[in-house]
This record gives structure tokens, C-alpha cells and sequence, in this order.
């Protein structure tokens, strides 16, 4: 019973969490919540995942339940994959213009790269 | 293109991470018949930066390492923002021919095109490892598979293009298979372009400083993703 109520508490939290998003990312969120119940469900009447399984040609439920996660895990590393790529490429846009900037503003004789670090004599007391 | 490209229209675009040891002969050795040379340090930690300026090089520097196709594409936007008419993408390993510069800038007047190759095997290699060699043929083939273009090196850093062949680059692969997707940009801008046999001169300092045979596995990988991307 306790694992049923720790996985119970987690889906739990990961529905509630997707309904927190829902308005930025509608689709997904849905998504997760509607897997979220459903895993809820199969905790508590675990017997129905081999039923589930059985019918699409899967001998065990704790099998379907793998396979669905290994896809879901899968597609989750696609997506943060491309929105890494999305956002290097940002990094990219930014630090190209910075260095455009910098150029323009060079003058021969700076021979340092990125912030001029200019050295002061301690004041005299 | 103008019948006559002068060597004051002709803009020089030289990546360079990490090239103290050969920056200031090759940027010396440039700026003897080219005056326009831009080196975009890819923020190195030598003194890549102090000394192409002391050559003479306009250098324009990446606050942070973005790799090689990310200095080429800030190099050429640099470029086109002062006025070239001509673009030359040259290494800075020194593996680059500098006479043969004019040979892919003539090709470009000479056959009306944007974008001149160079292509080592129409031309020649000097100490070329047969490894190497095999992984080219084999980045060609793939190169020709997915953009039509009938190219014979596909991974040549040597180039040269006009200004408008330069303003319909758009370089989003930062590492080293910027080099494919400029050949899948050139196929789907529609402009002409040649391919001008060249030679590349491998040396122990260009072959420790290129790329591994692995990292043509990465290559690959980044292409996928950017075909998944767009």
C-alpha cells in the first residue's frame, strides 16, 4: 500500500503541476494530465494493464507501462533537445552582435578581448 | 560580378581559435596582396587576438567559443557590413593556398557565379592521411544525397563568394557541419556556382588542430537535427 500511495501522491503532483501550466502549453499539459490520471488508475486496478496489454498484443501490463515510458522518455529528450537548440541559437544572435559591436568600436591599438580592464594606481594616502 | 574584382573589394574571412602559432604569418601573408582581412577570434585563450591585430587584421572576437561555422557567418555579416563585394573564406591553420585565392576569384568572374569551391580532389593534397580521405569522400557522397549538388568536396573551407552569393548565407550550424549546410544553401538559393580545384597541405599542426575522425559522427548527428529542426 505504500508504494500505491507514494505513486498515487506523485502522479498526483505532476497532474497538478500540468494544470498550473495548461495555459502555456495546452496540448502537453492535457497530455500529462490525462497520463497522470490514467497511471493513477492503473496503480490502484493494476490488473486492467495486462487487460490493456493483452489487447494490443502485449503479454504484461508492467511491459506496456515500459514501453509507453521509454517512448515518452524518447520524445521528451527530442523535444528539450530542439529548445536547447533553440536557445543556443539565441546565444549565438546575442554574442555575434556583441562581438559586431565590439568591432566596430575597436581601436587598433586595444589588444585585449572583451571588457577593457584598466589597471589604477592605488591613491596615496 | 564586375569584369575586375580589385584586392580592396575582396574581403578575407578567417576563423581562428587557438592559432598563435601561425596567425601572424598567415594574416602577414594575406594582407600582402589582400588588405581586408577580418579574423573572428572564437574566443580563444592564446594570443590569437593580439596578434593578428598586430598583423594588421581587422578582429572581431566571440565573447564566448561558438565554433567554426559561427566565426564564419559573423565574418562574413562583418564583411557585407563593410561594403565587400567579394567574400574569400580562408582557413587559419595555413593549410590554404594564398596564391590561389585569386584563382577561385577570377573563377568568379570568369563564369559568372556566386560561389567559387575549392576542391582538393580536382586539385591536390599534400600529405593527405588516406583515414581522412576516405571520410571525405564519404561527407561528399552524403552532402550530394541530400542537397543534389553534384560537389566533389564538400568539406572545403576554401571559398569564395559574391555579395549577393554572401547575403543568401544564413549559417545555423555552429560547429563543423556548417560546411554541408552552406553546399544546402547554395542548392536551394538557385545561384550558380563553381568548383575550382585547390590544394590543401596537411601538416602535423593542421592535422592536430583539424577535425577527428570522430567528429564526423557529430557531424552527421547535427545535420539529422537540423533536418528534424526545420
Amino acid at each position: 500500500m505504500i508504494a500505491q500511495y507514494s505513486l498515487t501522491a506523485g502522479l498526483a503532483a505532476i497532474a497538478a503541476i500540468a494544470f498550473m501550466q495548461i495555459k502555456k502549453a495546452i496540448l502537453i499539459c492535457s497530455s500529462i494530465m490525462i497520463a497522470a490520471v490514467f497511471g493513477i488508475y492503473l496503480v490502484w486496478v493494476p490488473e486492467q494493464a495486462t487487460v490493456i496489454a493483452q489487447h494490443v498484443g502485449i503479454g504484461r501490463g508492467t511491459d506496456l507501462v515500459l514501453y509507453i515510458w521509454i517512448l515518452i522518455s524518447f520524445f521528451s529528450l527530442v523535444v528539450v533537445y530542439l529548445k536547447m537548440n533553440n536557445q543556443f541559437e539565441a546565444i549565438t544572435s546575442l554574442a555575434r552582435a556583441l562581438a559586431l559591436i565590439r568591432a566596430e568600436h575597436q581601436h587598433p591599438s586595444d589588444e585585449k578581448s572583451g571588457p577593457t580592464v584598466r589597471k589604477t594606481s592605488p591613491k596615496k594616502k | 560580378m564586375d569584369a575586375i574584382l580589385s584586392p580592396n573589394s575582396i574581403w578575407i574571412v578567417v576563423p581562428a581559435f587557438n592559432e598563435e602559432r601561425v596567425i601572424a604569418d598567415v594574416i602577414i601573408g594575406l594582407r600582402k596582396q589582400y588588405p581586408n582581412v577580418i579574423v573572428v577570434d572564437d574566443c580563444s585563450t592564446d594570443s590569437t587576438r593580439s596578434l593578428a591585430m598586430k598583423a594588421g587584421a581587422i578582429v572581431v572576437t566571440h565573447p564566448i567559443n561558438l565554433g567554426q561555422g559561427a566565426a564564419l557567418q559573423t565574418g562574413i555579416t562583418l564583411a557585407l557590413q563593410r561594403g565587400a563585394e567579394c567574400i574569400v573564406t580562408f582557413d587559419a591553420d595555413g593549410q590554404h593556398c594564398m596564391p590561389e585565392i585569386a584563382r577561385l576569384t577570377q573563377a568568379l568572374v570568369a563564369h559568372n557565379a556566386d560561389f567559387a569551391l575549392g576542391s582538393r580532389f580536382l586539385g591536390d593534397t599534400i600529405n593527405l592521411p588516406k583515414s581522412r580521405k576516405v571520410l571525405l569522400r564519404a561527407a561528399t557522397l552524403f552532402t550530394r544525397l541530400t542537397t543534389g549538388l553534384r560537389v566533389t568536396d564538400a568539406h572545403n573551407g576554401f571559398r569564395a563568394m559574391s555579395r549577393l552569393g554572401a547575403t543568401k548565407l544564413n549559417l545555423r550550424q555552429n560547429r563543423m557541419a556548417h560546411a554541408s549546410e552552406i553546399v544546402d544553401q547554395i542548392a536551394n538559393s538557385g545561384l550558380n556556382y563553381v568548383e575550382v580545384p585547390v590544394t590543401i597541405q596537411y601538416t602535423s599542426y593542421t592535422l592536430a588542430k583539424g577535425q577527428r575522425s570522430t567528429n564526423f559522427l557529430y557531424i552527421l548527428l547535427d545535420l539529422l537535427v537540423r533536418r528534424l529542426h526545420q
